[in-house]
């Protein structure tokens, strides 16, 4: 048998399969946010010239936390968040592009726009400590 | 940018697709989970076509890059992908070894990027050979 045809179908896709679970979305979600950071952290830390250990090393963290964030598979405390904004001199311009992900609301430090998620997401608790922190570091 | 599993014609698989279907199948919630990072991970390049990341690996000698992605504590998923006429094309999947330094293990990734490397070739040759993503 010979497939030439973009619309033969071998089998449903895993990937829209996954979809169906309630689950996807939020992990969906939590990824987006991890592969931002990881590609924002890798390029500020590329464009000063620093190793995964040198960035490590000025915040006070181990080179394979560096390795594991830039990995885009983890998400992080906020503690970490703030020394990793901090030593890379990432914007709150910076952080609003990893940020945006239709989860966090338009207006982070809107405690209006926080309290109107639910409780059950977990993202939103991630969301109301991302928040914080960029309360925290505009003062 | 448009995303597309490449079907191979005489396996008469999608080698990527396959390998999504056969993840963690005792394990839903870590596979849903996996799967969801792995389609993020797409979705970044079809939104940011070139930009590096440290995610994405480039290979000496192989017109393909390669999305990483990781499995578990010792084991990182491989989905090797190229971008051509506009669309990226899935072409194959494999996990390996997060460290390794065994000529076995060396081996057996060099011999997943040589069949790559003929999947690649048989997609320029007959550009139809696709499913779509998602």
């Amino acid at each position: 048998m010979k497939y030439t045809n973009k619309l033969t179908q071998t089998s449903a896709d895993p990937i829209a399969e996954a979809r169906k679970d309630k689950r996807f979305f939020l992990y969906s979600k939590e990824a987006r946010v991890a592969i931002r950071l990881a590609a924002e952290v890798y390029e500020k830390r590329k464009q000063i010239g620093w190793t995964q250990a040198r960035l490590a090393n000025e915040i006070e963290t181990t080179q394979k936390v560096i390795s594991n964030i830039e990995s885009g598979d983890v998400n992080i405390g906020i503690d970490l968040l703030k020394r990793l904004a901090d030593g890379l001199t990432l914007t709150t311009e910076d952080l609003g592009g990893i940020f945006e992900t239709g989860c966090l609301m338009p207006n982070f430090n809107s405690t209006a726009a926080t309290k109107s998620w639910s409780k059950d997401d977990g993202a939103c608790d991630y969301a109301n400590k991302s928040a914080n922190f960029i309360s925290l570091n505009q003062r | 940018m448009e995303v597309v599993y490449y079907l191979d014609e005489g396996l008469e698989i999608c080698p990527v697709k396959e390998y999504l279907e056969n993840l963690l199948p005792n394990n839903p919630e870590r596979r849903v989970r996996l799967l969801a990072q792995i389609d993020q991970k797409v979705e970044f390049i079809m939104e940011n076509p070139g930009r590096e990341a440290s995610f994405i690996g480039t290979l000496h000698g192989h017109n393909f890059l390669e999305i990483q992605n990781g499995k578990d504590e010792s084991k990182v998923i491989r989905i090797l992908y190229s971008i051509h006429n506009g669309k990226i094309v899935l072409l194959n999947a494999f996990e390996k070894p997060n460290k390794y330094d065994t000529n076995k293990v060396k081996k057996m990734v060099e011999k997943h990027y040589l069949v790559t490397d003929t999947y690649l070739v048989k997609f320029k040759k007959n550009p139809n050979s696709y499913e779509i993503y998602k």
